[in-house]
């Protein structure tokens, strides 16, 4: 038995992290520069206040709450992806599950951002976290806004260990294979002095799995969490009990979107072909159809609702959802097709196998399920009890840089992070090769 | 008493790893470490066992989470006790979530921190018998035994295909 | 609350420091508030008025209970007077032209000399003043007379000319309240004609449901005006077509465009009616019109002996007579006090013309409006709330005016500034006016000439009474100076009706457009169009169509060479053959909120009602307004029951009590230890004035976000008046007072996050402003969509912030805020109970939109208290319901259905 196989994966997940190109860091650069304009737009905001979006009363949610459901929904997938599959044992994981945990990570913290971003008051922000103070203040428990600020940070600290501990192993592999002075001693903080010892990796292996068996409930709870910041209203077109399971579905159907849409072209620059075998973006798009008929099958539920709520609020709210606005209602059509027809195109082989086709249905699912929480969001409130009260809303310039600057801030990130760490669990596909290599010569 | 000394071996593979394994607990040799770029946990039964309570951690940080979320839900809303849309001060209800997410919370700390506090790792660098390889594609041993079988664990290893032996 | 005199005068104290006083006078206690009786100003109603003063600034205007015009209440205008009193563009000190033509300020001493020069050369002096009654009207006549001149001219831009034509001169008195059949022939009395705050008390009595039975009121008129919204039947013909109508409801005949069944209507209920009462409109077809009804039959009601002070107003020819003589150079020196004819003449470009031949003209407004611009001296009077003087509604029945804090800047007393500058010209004032100033003049008026050596100690006790009242109200009296009586104009030919008429009514926030720099008056919506900050044009919609117009497109009035340009409002309560357009905008000087706000159609009015070319332009400019549906979409919202359908509750009462948790609720209700506030609104009585809405802005600290704000849907008002429209239904016009009902189990208090929205013990639902965070959840969880969102640091231009409550926290950007009914005020008053330990009383508790609602829409009370009024009307009168109640918030703000003539949904 060679160990060939071993040297052959850490050769090429080493090598991804070698100097970026100039054109790696030109992107890089136009990320931050993104960035950048981003801050300034929102210096206006903070400036001047909040006046300087397009919200009103009643549409007082929009761009920013929209952006913040987005990407808290695409990092459940990649929990889904390291942890639940883990549980299950699925051997295509074992590639992709770092950079997904990765994404999981970046998109919580630009996730995180935007309940800021939209507060009136951001200077006072920290009331909303519960800390012991003299003045006896604590926050509204039963919120759902406070749920949330308990479910997004669970979720972050609790990735963010799942994620670190995971990358042990191979932060001590890159410290054994790095001369480099600086970045030695960067991970040979982090590799936290492993050695592969048996002892280590009997706790680590338990600690791993008590993690991932924790983070699953996590997928189920965080997004359920955030939709009843809906839910938990008396809005029409928000107060229903299909929203927890139809956002989880979202949230891992946009998710499984994103890791495509990241790590196809990802695949190419890092010239990964050979790790990241095709087959496994198959599965996701499998999966795909899944989420995606999960999700058709809440509209259609939503829309049966409001026909057999008898309501007059709930009826004449679907039917202005739908055709009653010429700004929202092609909205609303435009994202039933891209997220539940276009994910149906992957029942035929030769197209869910394309990974061109795939990166731009991906990219197109993403948009739809933008425009979802969008519509979900803005429709449902300018829309609702009161006839004097009804009115809509569009973004304008600040809301539409500041969402500029998440794109740009989660990019950076991502490609920071594949350029500095092993974006491959090389010490997981070690130890599929070796079960591999084990089973054929147990049949042997 | 004789000296207990050290012997290090280096495996360029499992097979030779494993072997020389089964080999020295045939000898009736207990004490040794392994080191390996992947888990082995398909060698439980060769290696001493020593169990492991991180699940038990994470069980206490998991019940400690639930406890400690309602107690401080439930004692902030009494500080003042704000009545809020018609639900009472303390409300259980809607502390499940929180707690739920506590649970959660405190559970993965626990493992996290018993995992890394039993492996005993802390920021710094590996001792200086560790060998880089190690962590890449190979696999290593050291043997803790006493001087006058010193040399049969040399040749044992050997034996079972190791590269790089060295006495202490 | 003790009413308190300001014995003779208050100093110009620190009024803009936190404590004013170092010596204080003994009923002035810092932090409580001082009450001062005046009279309202804002127009020639005459409502008595008081105001507070606390810690020497004027913070709010309220109606003067002893006054029985107002009977304590005031319409919006007079709610937002005090902003008159702080208009930051005042002019600050007296002013000259200079050589060059500049306007420079100048000092009293410097305008005295001069002035007294050129008076002491006995000029000729022509005199132009707004309505001014009794003490201040003596004076000035006197002063005239003093240099040999006697023309004094009472310019009202709405002159009442036709309707004293009509009755022999006067303008005369109506008992609206003890008619049974009232028609009304374009005359808004519940808007802007002669005194609407006393005709919509009167109203109110006149439309209570006694034996299932009310008095109906008919409207006759070019357009749908918020007074005819509250009519039981609507006649809307183009302008010149009542006088026909008249007719045809005294013979039969018909009129195209009139269903037949409401002549007959009209003429049986005309005929069988016990105690029939018609209304002139302002202009000469509605006069004539109702006088023609009146000689049908007579009505009770008017009373001509008992002439409003309107009477006093000149007509078109004298003033016409003026001009001309201004032309001819027969005018040495023009005094102009509280007129504005360069903006409000039709022939305003002429009388700017006419103005260069006056050698001397003098403007003693406080704000530089287009008339003032054009002065040589402009000496600044004091604003009424800063005045002595008095107002004489009726004959018998006189205001008397008070200063109600001291002059913010260098003005003077308009009856100072003649004294002055008679004595500068060498006149004796004691001699000749037998005052030595303005307020010995008016105590001597009164019957208590100040003796010599008195002083603040000595004042009578009788004058003293007298001012802490307010004036002095009898029924009968002394007539107000008759002036010309207008003369109706030949009716005119059968009107062509291709043409379109040009209908200009007075706005009934600005009137003739002496409010228009009221920043508070641009942002309230008007009742009926909801429109804000300008002007429109309205048209219906088959008008409309044939010449492809839609709602906001600009469209060109041309008029006698004349154009000005108009954005479109289309809608179906004008005629066909009109086009209603608002006068009292479109200034092009008077402080920065009214000038360029709107177009001035006033130039256009060389007629009544003129025929008008309308040509639609390709540009389009939004009829600012507050947007929203204006239809109820068969929600339930606006509750009605028809006079004729018997009164039972049809909806169950969800009581914000513990009583009202039951099965359907998850968690019991709570208990209330003391108090349990609640409102009741009653729909029926709400005329839609918006008077409760601008008094919520004075109380309550309220932001102005002007109209850019207002198209962004950011308006910060706490208490909106919805309003409704169903042509189909026999009341097609519905208002709804809407504010935060305050629920038992409040929707918009769990999901904040800090705890900023909760409930009190006494059942408010609070709002924290220094907790909250802002982020805006509980708005979208409020279904009644009241709360209101500070999205910019809103600013109040100086000197606006000292009108700033005290009492109110003033909300910084970023937090939430909403009705608190009133929470100051329901504090003061059980910190007065306590302090006279006892308990309090029912209506002890009194809200600024409560109280100053002039036909009593709300009551406002304990619920835990079974004796209260607003236990009593929740308990048992039928028409109770609640809105969105099925949403089971249990809101404690109960309304009452409105009554309408048919049963509608």
């Amino acid at each position: 038995m060679t160990n060939q196989a071993l040297r052959d994966i850490d050769d090429q997940v080493l090598g991804t992290l070698g100097r970026p190109s100039i054109r790696y860091m030109l992107v890089l650069g136009l990320f931050a520069l993104l960035m950048l304009i981003g801050v300034i737009a929102y210096g206006f905001q903070y400036a001047l206040g909040m006046g300087v979006t397009g919200l009103s009363v009643p549409v007082a949610w929009g761009v920013y709450i929209t952006n913040f459901v987005w990407w808290i929904g695409i990092a459940h997938s990649g929990t889904l992806i390291s942890a639940i599959l883990y549980l299950f044992r699925t051997k295509w994981r074992n590639g992709i599950n770092r950079a997904a945990e990765a994404m999981t990570i970046f998109a919580i913290m630009t996730a995180g951002l935007f309940p800021l971003i939209h507060l009136g008051r951001v200077w006072v922000f920290y009331w909303l976290l519960p800390y012991p103070n003299w003045r006896h203040l604590w926050p509204n428990f039963k919120s759902p806004l406070v749920w949330d600020v308990v479910a997004v940070s669970t979720y972050f600290i609790v990735s963010l260990l799942f994620f670190y501990l995971g990358m042990i192993p191979d932060l001590a592999t890159v410290r054994d294979n790095t001369r480099d002075g600086r970045r030695r001693r960067l991970y040979t903080l982090l590799a936290l002095g492993w050695t592969g010892r048996y002892e280590q990796w009997r706790h680590y292996a338990r600690s791993y799995l008590a993690l991932a068996a924790l983070a699953t409930p996590l997928v189920i709870s965080v997004h359920s969490v955030v939709s009843w910041d809906f839910a938990m209203s008396l809005i029409r077109g928000w107060h229903t009990t299909i929203f927890a399971p139809y956002f989880v579905a979202g949230a891992i159907h946009s998710g499984l979107a994103m890791v495509i849409t990241l790590l196809i072209p990802l695949r190419k620059i890092l010239r990964l072909e050979r790790i990241l075998m095709p087959y496994y973006f198959e599965q996701m798009a499998l999966l795909m159809i899944l989420t995606g008929l999960i999700v058709g099958y809440s509209y259609g539920v939503e829309t049966f609702m409001s026909w057999y709520s008898a309501d007059i609020f709930e009826r004449q709210f679907w039917m202005y959802r739908a055709f009653g606005s010429w700004a929202y209602s092609p909205l609303f059509w435009i994202m039933i097709f891209l997220n539940v027809a276009v994910p149906m195109t992957f029942f035929v082989k030769k197209l869910r196998t394309n990974l061109k086709y795939l990166l731009i249905a991906a990219i197109l699912v993403n948009i739809g399920m933008w425009i979802e929480r969008f519509v979900i969001i803005v429709v449902s409130l300018s829309h609702d009890y009161l006839p004097t009260s009804w009115g809509d809303y569009a973004p304008r310039f600040v809301e539409v840089w500041v969402t500029g600057f998440s794109f740009g801030l989660f990019f950076f990130l991502f490609l920071s992070f594949v350029k500095l760490f092993p974006c491959i669990p090389m010490s997981e596909l070690k130890e599929q090769a070796i079960e591999e290599q084990r089973a054929i010569q147990e049949r042997v | 008493m004789s000296d207990k000394v050290r012997v290090r071996a280096k495996f360029e593979n499992l097979q030779g790893l494993e072997d020389s394994l089964r080999k020295l607990k045939g000898m009736g040799i207990r004490h040794y470490e392994t080191y390996a770029p992947v888990s082995i946990k398909h060698l439980e039964e060769l290696m001493p066992d020593r169990g492991s309570t991180v699940r038990l951690w994470a069980t206490i940080g998991a019940i400690l989470g639930l406890v400690s979320f309602w107690v401080m839900s439930s004692k902030a809303s009494l500080i003042f006790p704000l009545v809020v849309g018609g639900k009472p001060p303390v409300s259980n209800v809607p502390f499940v979530v929180v707690m739920y997410e506590g649970t959660i919370l405190l559970g993965s700390i626990a493992a996290f921190i018993s995992g890394i506090v039993l492996a005993r790792l802390w920021p710094r660098k590996p001792p200086s018998m560790y060998d880089p390889k190690w962590s890449g594609s190979e696999f290593g041993i050291e043997v803790e035994c006493k001087d006058e079988e010193k040399g049969h664990v040399l040749e044992l290893l050997k034996a079972s295909g190791a590269v790089d032996l060295y006495g202490d | 609350m003790g009413m308190a005199a300001a014995g003779t005068g208050l100093a110009s104290v620190g009024f803009s420091r936190l404590i004013p006083f170092i010596h204080q006078p003994d009923e002035i206690i810092p932090g409580v508030s001082t009450w001062y009786a005046t009279s309202c100003r804002e127009c020639p109603a005459g409502c008595g008025m008081i105001v507070r003063n606390r810690d020497a600034r004027v913070v709010k205007c309220e109606g003067n209970p002893y006054s029985p015009v107002n009977r304590g209440k005031l319409c919006a205008r007079g709610q937002a007077a005090v902003t008159g009193l702080y208009d930051p563009d005042r002019i600050k000190s007296p002013m000259r032209r200079t050589e060059q033509g500049q306007l420079v300020e100048t000092s009293w001493d410097d305008a005295f000399a001069s002035i007294g020069n050129v008076l002491s050369r006995r000029p000729r002096i022509a005199f132009l003043t707004d309505l001014q009654t009794t003490s201040l009207n003596s004076l000035m006549k006197a002063w005239l007379s003093a240099f040999g001149s006697d023309r004094l001219i009472t310019y009202e831009t709405i002159n009442y000319e036709y309707i004293k034509a009509v009755n022999g001169g006067v303008v005369p008195s109506y008992r609206i309240d003890q008619s049974d059949f009232l028609i009304s022939f374009a005359a808004d009395f519940l808007e802007t004609w002669v005194s609407p705050v006393e005709f919509a008390r009167q109203f109110s009595v006149m439309r209570e449901v006694k034996n299932r039975k009310r008095g109906t009121f008919v409207y006759v008129g070019p357009r749908v005006s918020m007074t005819a919204a509250n009519a039981d039947l609507r006649i809307i013909l183009p302008p010149g077509m009542s006088t026909s109508f008249a007719r045809s409801i005294i013979d039969g005949r018909t009129i195209p465009g009139i269903r037949e069944s409401d002549v007959r209507t009209i003429a049986q209920g005309l005929k069988s009616a016990s105690r029939p009462l018609i209304l002139p409109g302002l202009d000469a077809d509605s006069a004539r019109a109702a006088s023609i009804l009146e000689g049908f039959r007579t009505s009770t009601l008017v009373n001509r002996n008992r002439p409003h002070a309107l009477t006093s107003s000149a007509t078109s020819s004298e003033l016409q007579a003026l001009i001309s003589d201004m032309e001819n150079g027969r005018i040495d020196m023009l005094v102009i006090y509280n007129a504005n004819p360069v903006y409000s003449l039709p022939e305003a470009s002429r009388f700017a013309k006419a103005l260069k031949h006056v050698r001397t003209v003098i403007s003693m407004y406080s704000v530089m409006d287009e008339t003032t611009t054009l002065a040589n001296w402009i000496l600044p009077s004091n604003t009424p709330l800063e005045s002595w003087g008095d107002y004489s509604p009726y004959p018998g029945q006189t205001n008397l005016m008070q200063p109600t804090m001291g002059t913010l800047f260098d003005t003077r007393q308009t009856g100072d500034i003649l004294i002055e500058s008679a004595r500068s010209a060498g006149i004796n004032p004691v001699r000749t006016f037998r005052a030595d100033s303005f307020y010995e003049f008016l105590r001597r008026q009164w019957g208590f000439p100040v003796a010599s050596g008195e002083d603040a100690e000595s004042v009578s006790p009788e004058w003293e009474s007298l001012v802490q009242r307010g004036g002095r109200w009898s029924e009968t009296g002394a007539a107000p100076p008759a002036s010309g009586t207008g003369v109706l104009p030949k009716e005119e030919s059968s009107t062509n009706r291709e043409e379109l008429r040009l209908w200009a009514f007075p706005h009934i926030y600005f009137y003739d457009g002496r409010g228009a720099n009221r920043r508070w008056l641009q942002e309230i919506p008007e009742p009926v169009t909801n429109a804000v900050w300008g002007t429109w044009a309205e048209i219906h919609p088959s008008t409309a169509r044939k010449m492809n117009i839609r709602t906001d497109d600009m469209l060109e009035i041309a008029q006698g060479g004349i154009k000005v340009q108009i954005p479109a409002f289309v809608w179906e309560g004008v005629a066909p053959g009109a086009i209603a357009v608002p006068i009292g905008e479109g200034h092009s000087k008077y402080g920065r909120f009214a000038s360029g706000t709107g177009v001035n159609i006033l130039p256009l009015l060389t007629t009544p009602y003129p025929a008008v070319k309308v040509r639609r332009l390709g540009a389009s400019k939004w009829v600012t307004r507050i947007r929203g549906s204006d239809k109820q979409h068969g929600r339930d919202i606006v509750q009605t029951v028809a006079i004729s359908e018997s009164l039972e509750r049809t909806s169950r009462i969800r009581l914000p009590l513990p009583e009202g948790y039951g099965k359907e609720d998850f968690y019991p209700g709570h208990e209330y230890k003391n108090h349990r506030w609640a409102m009741t609104v009653d729909l029926n009585k709400c005329i839609g004035c918006h008077a409760c809405e601008t008094a919520c802005y004075a109380e309550n600290n309220v932001a102005v976000v002007g109209p850019e704000g207002i198209w962004r849907r950011r308006e910060m008002t706490w208490l909106r008046i919805d309003r409704y429209i169903d042509w189909k239904e026999s009341s097609p016009i519905l208002f709804q007072p809407m504010l935060c009902q305050h629920c038992d189990a409040a929707p918009c208090e769990p999901v904040c996050p800090v705890y900023a929205s909760a409930h009190s013990d006494e059942g408010l639902n609070m709002q924290i402003y220094n907790r909250c965070v802002g982020t805006r959840y509980c708005s979208h969880n409020c279904p009644y969509k009241v709360r209101r969102f500070n999205w910019f640091d809103y600013q109040w231009p100086s000197p606006l912030h000292y009108q700033l409550n005290p009492d109110v926290t003033v909300r910084s950007r970023g937090v939430m805020e909403k009705c608190t009914f009133c929470i100051q005020r329901i504090r003061e008053a059980e910190m007065t109970a306590l302090r006279e330990n006892r308990n309090l009383r029912d209506g002890e508790v009194i809200p600024a939109c409560v109280q100053t609602c002039p036909t009593g829409v709300y009551t406002f009370g304990d619920l835990k208290d079974p004796n209260s009024k607003v236990s009593r009307i929740v308990q048992s009168d039928p028409r109770a319901y609640q809105v969105l109640a099925e949403l089971n918030t249990k809101p404690a703000v109960i309304y009452l259905k409105r009554i309408v003539e048919r049963p509608g949904r």
